[in-house]
């Protein structure tokens, strides 16, 4: 039959749009049903052979299928949109329709037979008519029938036969199962190679999906980078924040203390210097005159006593004037009237002497706090 | 100071460990170990300076408007804040990142479908002693002997034999 072409190109329902919308286009649009020929261009995204004529040799099948679609059904615009993408089935000898259906698996065994020629099914065919003996009456008349009319000649080639036959069979009944065995093995191994394979593979794909998975489930944590490097940016400016305070309360600090630690030094200095002066002054005074001192005290915490609460009182006196801001004159003058003073009651060599000059008690005199709590000693 | 402070996110560790991958371990460990060190170095130092005794100074030091004029300077500093240059460099990362990650997954995706339809067919293939040479070509194209190419048996080069 012939079989015209398809054309995709012109879809069926354009033609009714085309009726309703003009004059003269109605006209030409207006045609006698389109000529008997298989749609098979109903689906809209075919991934087949675009143009799926009986004239594309890659698709023989679809040729067949053509075909028969012609002949067999009666109405030609199926609805129905049958694909053009055919998986390549090999098996087109085999029936007579093609169907997608997977094939059963192929028997393990051959065909039975009897006497190794003869099939089981001939002996199944006979057997209504003629019982179990019938096949094998049928097959002793025919041997009969062949040597009595000498249709079947015995000859030498008879004997040579006979003697292959059964060397031939003795040969298949003794090592044949052997044989088999071994061929089957050889299959066998190549099946298993193929099925490790297949494992291999199935395990492969599982992990790797599994891979892919924890791949993306470790993407997920990435923002944990980023707020540690966040954190870490923020904690060093804090740091260095609190490092700039801490700076400047050093520096204002430093500065503060340098300035109280200069007037310390400046006062030790003076009354260091004041004192060292005032007493080389009053020694010089003092072998120039005969002084007559009372008892002279035994202890010698008495002795020294009052010479410490002098110089105590006279230190008290002038760091008072120190701290006053007055200058060091009046400062002299005063120490030097105290010291006078003393050494007009006192005999002050042996004193000196006896108390250890300013040695012992002089560095706790000259510090501030340390001297007034020795104030018992 | 100590709106600052507050901006940190508690990194979870653990969590964040979790998720490292073995061939990027020593990074992280040393990214661990620098943030640790940053975070003691944070806590050692106290957030505020202790404040300065000025009335003991006022007290001791002699020179007149000294210590005034110190505690006025002192009080009106301001210590300017340290600017912050990496954090657009950082959120710039984050972007770029994200955006690969986007991309990864996309393609993790799509090798995830690939491998799905590959356990599928076979899974759903003729079990192998069931099949025939057609079924082992269909399921393997690669074991499908080229005629065209190689028309005498065995129907591939001798060398792949």
């Amino acid at each position: 039959p012939r079989i015209a072409p398809p054309s995709p190109t012109r879809p069926g329902p354009r033609r009714h749009l085309g009726l309703e919308v003009g004059g003269r286009r109605e006209r030409e649009s207006e045609r006698p049903a389109p000529p008997p020929r298989p749609r098979h261009t109903g689906s809209p995204t075919h991934t087949g052979p675009p143009h799926s004529g009986p004239a594309t040799p890659a698709s023989p099948h679809t040729g067949d299928m053509l075909a028969r679609a012609a002949i067999a059904s009666g109405s030609f615009l199926k609805s129905a949109p049958i694909s053009t993408s055919f998986v390549a089935i090999s098996r087109s000898f085999h029936g007579s329709s093609q169907s997608r259906a997977p094939l059963p698996p192929l028997p393990e065994e051959g065909g039975k037979v009897r006497f190794g020629l003869i099939p089981e099914e001939f002996f199944h065919f006979l057997y209504p008519k003629t019982g179990v003996t019938g096949p094998y009456m049928f097959g002793t008349g025919l041997l009969t029938y062949l040597l009595s009319k000498e249709i079947y000649v015995i000859n030498h080639e008879t004997f040579v036969a006979i003697s292959i036959g059964i060397v031939i069979l003795y040969g298949v009944k003794k090592f044949g199962k052997d044989v088999a065995q071994f061929a089957d093995s050889l299959n066998e191994e190549k099946v298993q190679t193929a099925q490790k394979v297949k494992e291999l593979a199935l395990t492969g794909l599982a992990d790797a999906i599994e891979q892919e998975n924890k791949e993306q489930w470790r993407m997920d944590g990435r923002n944990h980078l980023f707020d540690a490097k966040r954190n870490n940016v923020a904690m060093m400016l804090e740091t260095n924040h609190r490092e700039r305070l801490h700076m400047v309360y050093d520096a204002v600090k430093k500065r503060l203390d340098y300035q109280v630690g200069l007037q310390h030094l400046e006062r030790r200095l003076a009354q260091e210097h004041m004192v060292n002066w005032v007493e080389k002054s009053v020694i010089q005074s003092i072998t120039a005159q005969q002084v007559s001192a009372g008892p002279r005290p035994t202890r010698r915490s008495d002795r020294c006593a009052p010479l410490q609460e002098s110089v105590h009182n006279a230190h008290k006196r002038m760091c008072a004037l120190i701290d006053g801001g007055i200058g060091y004159n009046s400062h002299l003058a005063a120490l030097t009237g105290v010291y006078v003073e003393y050494c007009v009651q006192f005999w002050w060599p042996p004193l000196l002497e006896q108390c250890g000059g300013f040695g012992e008690g002089a560095e706790e005199v000259y510090q501030d706090d340390a001297w007034i709590n020795h104030q018992a000693d | 100071m100590s709106s600052r402070r507050v901006a940190m996110k508690a990194v979870d560790w653990i969590a964040f460990g979790e998720r490292v991958p073995p061939n990027q371990r020593a990074m992280f460990n040393a990214l661990k170990t620098r943030s640790d060190a940053l975070t003691s170095k944070l806590t050692s130092l106290p957030e505020k300076p202790p404040a300065i005794d000025w009335s003991y100074y006022r007290k001791t030091i002699v020179k007149a408007g000294m210590v005034d004029e110190f505690e006025k300077k002192y009080n009106a500093i301001k210590v300017p804040e340290p600017i912050d240059t990496q954090g657009e460099k950082i959120n710039a990362q984050e972007q770029e990142a994200n955006k690969s990650a986007q991309s990864y997954c996309q393609a993790s995706k799509e090798r995830i479908s690939k491998y799905e339809k590959e356990l599928a067919k076979f899974k759903s293939m003729v079990p192998f002693d069931q099949m025939t040479i057609e079924d082992l070509n269909e399921t393997f194209p690669e074991t499908k002997l080229d005629m065209v190419k190689h028309p005498y048996w065995p129907h591939k080069p001798i060398s792949d034999l």
